[in-house]
């Protein structure tokens, strides 16, 4: 017959309860009222307490507390503040980056596409004709699938503009069709004609462009995530409805997998994060800075272009597993 | 001298959470629960504060006029779009005004896709 050995989630209870402050003898009594014998609970206790991994993580956990406390600080000073979302016409580049980059706050500009001729040319019918042999990658069965933007993956298939357009324009309101995210689109070369109908804001932006392009059907919907970069999101075509959090909550990040968070919006709202919400019409720009929480859902038929070619970039990325995980 | 505010409960004195039932050389059945954090929001509480309680799903949200994003609680007094999301992805609107002092709660059936509103 084999040794009594406490299971691993138990002894992963021990170290959890330990770094929380609670005491040996405390230790031992919930672990023998829970059934694990005294003479194993008294032995396991013991070598958990004196291990090296506890002093490890007891130093890491101090640390932890400090970040969270200043999380904690920061969230409150943003739920303080009052502002909002902003929408503002006429902003300067310097007025830009002092009020809102350099705050991480977001703002809705008005007026920099209002003018582009996109935002009256590029129907799904132009970008058919113009781009139409280029090559895609898109996402069909999306509703079949938990995490059809985690798993985009498992439902990718390839296909030409032409096609694709045509499918947008007979979908009408679904989430099960999508280009992939970071589809690098607008770096093909057949994408370059289609830059005459866009202009160059140079308040914000420098002229080296990086950008990717969006296109799809009403009720597109991207859930709860984060990026690693400042953006601002040009919306030509249709409505699309942002909702965000501020990223300063510690119990989100903690409970992120990978870039998207571990729940919906109404959950982490529900759970007392405060949110925002604006819907972007054709010709505004959102200023989405990094590492803000968003939900984005297409209320019409989608074109957008979002741009990453800032003044002064500000690109934080995760680093390791976590990076990884989707 | 420096000014030392009060300081909170220490986790010290949380007393340990109830783990799974032991076992041997098997798995649990459950993940132990995580000791509570303290919350660090210093929200203020005022006579005119509305509070709002929403059962029966935990996908519904608050919308205010400037388009901040709620969760039910204490809430200032005036009006709201109370948003849900129905388990298939489509959204309900209702509006929802909340005026002074007022204890409401919201029953929220999901496989009727109803939801009533009641004031105490």
């Amino acid at each position: 017959m084999s040794e009594a050995q406490l299971a691993p989630q138990w002894q992963d209870w021990i170290v959890d309860n330990a770094l929380a402050g609670v005491d040996a003898p405390e230790l031992i009594e919930t672990l023998v009222e829970g059934g694990v014998p005294e003479a194993l609970a008294r032995s396991e206790v013991s070598a958990i307490l004196a291990s090296p991994g506890l002093r490890a993580a007891r130093k890491l956990n101090r640390r932890v507390d400090r970040r969270d406390a200043l999380l904690g600080l920061l969230q409150t000073l943003e739920r303080g503040h009052g502002r909002g979302i902003e929408r503002v016409e006429g902003l300067s580049g310097d007025e830009f980056y002092a009020r809102y980059v350099r705050h991480a706050q977001p703002v809705v500009l008005t007026d920099v596409a209002r003018d582009w001729p996109a935002v009256s040319k590029w129907t799904p019918e132009y970008l058919g004709q113009v781009l139409g042999a280029t090559k895609l990658q898109i996402c069909e069965g999306r509703d079949q699938l938990e995490h059809p933007d985690r798993d985009y993956s498992r439902c990718v298939s390839t296909t030409t503009m032409a096609e694709y357009a045509a499918k947008v324009r007979a979908a009408g309101v679904t989430n099960d069709l999508y280009m992939i995210a970071n589809n690098r689109v607008a770096e093909q070369p057949e994408f370059a004609p289609l830059f005459d109908d866009v202009g160059l804001d140079e308040r914000y932006l420098t002229p080296k462009r990086a950008c990717s392009f969006w296109f799809g059907p009403a009720g597109t919907r991207t859930p709860l995530h984060h990026d690693s970069c400042n953006i601002l999101f040009c919306q030509l075509r249709g409505q699309k409805r942002f909702r965000m959090l501020a990223p300063w909550s510690a119990r989100l990040a903690d409970a992120a997998v990978g870039y998207y968070a571990g729940e919906t919006l109404e959950q982490a709202i529900a759970a007392g994060e405060r949110g925002y919400e604006v819907v972007l019409e054709p010709g505004e720009a959102l200023y989405l800075p990094g590492w803000w929480w968003h939900e984005v859902l297409a209320l019409d038929l989608s074109v957008s272009l979002s741009f990453l070619n800032f003044r002064e970039p500000t690109t934080i990325e995760l680093r390791g597993a976590d990076a990884t995980e989707d | 001298m420096p000014q030392v505010p009060p300081q909170p409960e220490p986790e010290e004195h949380l007393p340990p959470q109830p783990g799974p039932d032991p076992e041997v050389e098997a798995e649990p059945k459950e993940e132990p629960p995580q000791a509570p954090k303290p919350s660090l929001d210093g929200a203020t509480s005022a006579l005119q504060d509305a509070t709002l309680r929403i059962e029966g799903t935990d996908e519904a949200l608050l919308r205010a006029c400037d388009g901040t994003l709620r969760g039910p609680g204490q809430l200032a007094h005036g009006r709201y779009d109370l948003l849900i999301r129905w388990p298939d992805g489509e959204e309900h609107l209702e509006a929802l005004e909340l005026s002074p002092g007022a204890r409401v709660t919201v029953h929220v059936d999901e496989r009727d896709r109803s939801c009533v509103v009641r004031t105490a």
